[in-house]
């Protein structure tokens, strides 16, 4: 990878400041701005395995060598700062290793190249601000711009001009609401060229941010930077089991910002802080500061979505993605959900459908882990969440002061997202009644038991006797003896049961109740399986199924209509003979007597039909074999309605449901 | 900037089986021992994994030094960082904090290894929380004397089966949570998502009901292996492996009763 040269892979400028201040950059800075570049663009060059993280996720963690040449390798080959850079990393990016070589950059370039614009010269800022252009950095930028009237430099990681565009009109808004000075904004274009970046996660994103403010910072020697995030999303409790180390990201974590300090402290060689004083808030929380100061306008041109690439004019949230789904709870909580319109999200938090498999277990996990917390003692929120343990070392105050806060924090904002859902089911009761919502939306998914309706209800009094096996849609619903069982996904042995405890002790030919599913007469059935291969056929239970046309399977309906076929033949060949067209009457006698050759061959003695054992086997066994599988799977979920169904079914050349005492079904 | 990262399962002929038995219906138990069954050559390989190991044993210690007169002192020797008189916050956060420069400084974090940490620290929590009937109100001392009551041979049983319980709890769920919400809805296998809190209580329980074979034997291990020269790292690296041993027999992994 290449900041510079012919070889330049890797894009990184720092806007709009003056060259009065780049004069001031030591040269360790240049090193970090480098450092931080390099390894976030590495981090999307080498690939973490996929969805599926096979091998228990072996390929997540990954071994990351970096070879650098610095202009100052006594700071950066020093055991501590090379141990703070490493460790942050580690845990930021939950990475296996990594490991830096430094060696001595000889003919460093001009660091001016990395700048570009013409910055205010007699600009004196007080702080400085990484600003995404998302609700919480907005939040922090109107603290210390509006409320506190400071002189803010906001800092923002330039990865996409949509994004950027985005940026510029929030800070021009922003300082229409500054009554001290203007917040200054400083782009600064951080990106790789797009033909080798394979792995999408950036875990390590926040250290080139963070190394961008501090640069700044320094620039302007001031000893701080602020990022300003809410705590959920900075301790990033895992709402699902599958989020195993950063696939939570770690982004703003205590453990990280102390890291961030360390680190900078190091090379400055005096006291850096990074700070993030939302840490203690809920987004809810940091959106009503954004009402006390009377700046909720600016909300609708704030951006929070992850998915930068699907943005639109109109959809500028896609409204599925973790960072969607807290914003707009957090706007509904806090009771400003009208300053930003609700068509800015692709999909609607609560009425939206939800079909794709993350955006629906994005979602649920959320909604379902606040639920959950909601009802939690402290004994059972730190036994489930066992990552809460990773801050108290990195906190300032006893850890059961921490630990209090971090239960304090989280109940918030449990109870705030369950009010959102409470409140939205009492406004959409109707469409919830008349089922206008669709199935996989949150209102529907999160809807308590005791409001759905009668059919979802535990079944009553006067249904305490009642059987059904009845379809709806693509399952089968059982109630057996007023228990509600089961929804099993439809199989053609939940359709042959159905037939038999529709026709209760009655037997069936086999050959009937297989013809009774296929929607077509029996004779055809051979054609049918002609086009089949036997992959096709052995899944209709019919492995090496014969397709010879002579082999066909006939029945009394067949027969009836071959018969028809012969008579019809018979009075054309008489009307053509009469008509003296020789040539139709010899074309009929033909094809009569092709029709004989298939009666004959379909029946046995007096014009009885033939039987045709090793093709009955096939389809008993088929059929066998599909009700015992879906015996097995009511067996699994209800036990005793598997044993009544074992015992009364019967299978073999003729099947039958002979229930040991009259057992209505309604099927 | 939270992120978070969701994966899916694979769609290989077995874990097909898993998503056909949520789907229909299975009970827990089904449904977990088709997850052990698609997962086998990872559930034997964990028994390996040497953070698992590592936390096992310091697992041990803590009841070890809390039965000693100077706790902090005997777990500061196990790299413990912490101070006189310590909570119980206190020593879970050093226990993770020291798990993890143990997994930094072998280079061998992985998700087992997680997995178990924190199955650790929240046995701890759990079981001290109960014991003490407040768990961030406990003084010192309370905790400490809780802490030291599982040096006997019934109360180490008992920790030993909460800690392999909550990780085989955690095991399954890192792979059923990348399924389970899918199947939340109407006319789906959970009709909200109560019923989807119901199926993971019931894995709960599983996981305590199939992990009481290790129960059976963890204490007399305990009081043995102390007895003779002190529990290290290499006893309860075979004792994890024995235990993991014993929960896989006990499930019939080896014998395909589990379909």
């Amino acid at each position: 990878m290449n900041l510079l040269g012919e070889h330049q892979n890797i894009i990184l400028k720092i806007q709009d400041i003056s060259a009065r201040f780049i004069a001031n950059i030591e040269d360790v800075f240049v090193d970090l701005l480098e450092i931080a570049s390099y390894v976030y663009c590495a981090d999307q060059v080498v690939t973490r395995g996929g969805k599926t993280d096979p091998n228990m996720g072996a390929n997540w963690r990954r071994n990351l060598r970096f070879q650098i040449p610095v202009r100052r390798p006594d700071v950066w080959a020093s055991p501590e700062v090379s141990q703070s850079l490493v460790s942050t990393l580690d845990f930021l990016s939950d990475d296996h290793h990594y490991s830096f070589s430094f060696k001595k950059l000889e003919k460093p370039p001009p660091f001016e190249q990395y700048f570009e614009g013409i910055g205010d010269p007699t600009l004196e800022p007080e702080s400085i601000v990484l600003f995404s252009g998302g609700l919480d950095s907005l939040a922090g930028a109107i603290q210390e711009a509006v409320i506190e009237k400071k002189q803010v430099i906001l800092v923002s990681h330039r990865s996409a001009q949509k994004i950027h565009s985005k940026q510029l009109n929030l800070v021009e808004a922003l300082a229409r609401y500054c009554s001290g000075p203007r917040p200054i904004h400083v782009p600064v274009w951080a990106t790789k060229h797009g033909d080798f970046g394979r792995e999408t996660t950036q875990r390590s994103r926040s250290f080139l941010y963070a190394a961008l403010g501090a640069t700044v910072a320094h620039l302007f020697d001031i000893p701080a930077i602020r990022m300003y995030e809410n705590g959920i999303v900075s301790l990033n409790l895992p709402i699902s089991g599958q989020l195993i180390g950063a696939r939570a990201t770690r982004t703003t974590h205590p453990r990280v910002i102390k890291g961030f300090n360390k680190l900078f402290s190091l090379i400055m060689d005096k006291p850096f802080q990074v700070e993030n004083p939302f840490l203690w808030e809920t987004k809810a929380e940091v959106v009503a500061r954004i009402a006390v100061a009377g700046c909720l306008d600016l909300i609708k041109d704030s951006v929070s979505c992850s998915h930068v690439m699907g943005m639109t004019t109109h959809h500028t949230h896609c409204g599925k993605c973790s960072q969607c789904i807290g914003r707009r709870f957090a706007m509904l909580a806090s009771g400003n959900a009208a300053y930003e319109p609700q068509e800015i999200y692709k999909v609607d938090l609560l009425t939206g459908a939800r079909e794709a498999l993350e955006d629906k277990t994005m979602l649920e996990s959320y909604a379902r882990t606040a639920i959950q917390v909601a009802n939690m003692t402290e004994t059972e929120f730190f036994s489930h969440f066992g990552e809460g343990s990773r801050v108290f070392s990195y906190l300032e105050g006893t850890s059961n002061e921490i630990a209090t806060k971090i239960l304090d924090l989280h109940k918030r904002h449990a109870g705030q997202v369950c009010g959102v859902i409470e409140e939205a089911i009492k406004n959409h009761a109707r469409e919830i009644l008349e089922e206008r919502l669709p199935p996989s939306c949150l209102l529907i998914m999160a809807l308590p038991e005791e409001y759905r309706r009668s059919a979802e209800l535990p079944v009553s009094e006067m249904d305490k006797a009642r059987n059904v096996f009845r379809q709806e849609g693509d399952f089968w619903r059982i109630i057996y003896s007023g228990e509600n069982i089961a929804l099993i996904k439809d199989a053609k042995g939940l359709r042959y049961i159905a037939h038999l405890l529709r026709l209760p002790e009655q037997k069936i030919d086999v050959m009937e109740l297989f013809a009774e599913f296929e929607k077509i007469p029996a004779v055809e059935q051979g054609e049918i399986y002609r086009g089949m291969g036997q992959e096709q056929l052995a899944d209709e239970g019919l492995r090496n199924f014969p397709l010879a046309g002579n082999e066909q399977i006939i029945d009394h309906r067949a027969m009836a209509e071959y018969k028809q076929k012969f008579l019809e033949l018979e009075e054309d060949i008489r009307e053509a003979e009469n008509l003296n067209q020789v040539d139709r009457a010899e074309a009929l006698k033909a094809e009569k007597e092709f029709l004989i050759k298939q009666i004959g061959a379909a029946s046995g003695l007096r014009g009885r039909i033939r039987s045709i054992p090793g093709r009955k086997e096939k389809i008993r066994k088929s059929v066998t074999n599909r009700i015992n599988d879906s015996l097995k799977k009511i067996q699994e979920r209800h036990p005793a309605l598997g044993h009544h169904l074992r015992i009364s079914i019967k299978k073999g050349s003729s099947c039958s449901y002979f229930p040991e005492k009259p057992t209505h079904w309604e099927v | 900037m939270g992120h978070f990262r969701l994966g899916r399962l694979p769609g290989t002929p077995k874990w097909t089986h898993v998503v056909d038995l949520i789907v229909s219906g299975a009970d827990a138990p089904a449904v977990a021992l088709a997850v052990l069954s698609a997962s086998q050559k990872e559930f034997e390989t964990a028994a390996q994994d040497s953070i698992l190991g590592y936390t096992t044993w310091l697992l041990t210690q803590i009841p070890l030094a809390a039965k000693g007169r100077e706790f902090s002192e005997e777990l500061r020797a196990k790299g413990l960082q912490l101070f006189h008189s310590p909570t119980l916050m206190e020593v879970v956060g050093a226990f993770t904090a020291t798990v993890d420069a143990y997994a930094d400084q072998q280079k061998s974090r992985s998700d087992i290894g997680e997995m178990a940490q924190l199955s650790a620290v929240e046995s701890l929590t759990s079981l001290i929380g109960e014991k003490t009937g407040s768990l961030l109100g406990a003084t010192p001392e309370d905790n400490q004397k809780a802490l030291g009551s599982f040096t006997t041979k019934k109360n180490f049983s008992l920790l030993t089966q909460e800690f392999f319980a909550r990780f085989l709890r955690r095991y399954l769920s890192y792979f059923l949570s990348r399924e389970l919400s899918n199947h939340v809805g109407p006319n789906r296998r959970f009709a909200n998502i109560y019923e989807h809190l119901e199926f993971n209580r019931a894995l709960d329980l599983y996981c305590h009901q199939v992990t009481r074979i290790v129960k059976e034997f963890a204490g007399y291990w305990f009081t043995e292996a102390n007895y003779n020269g002190g529990i290290n790292l290499s006893k309860a690296r075979i004792f994890t492996f024995e235990a993991l041993k014993k929960i896989k027999d006990e499930l019939g992994l080896d014998n395909g009763s589990n379909g």
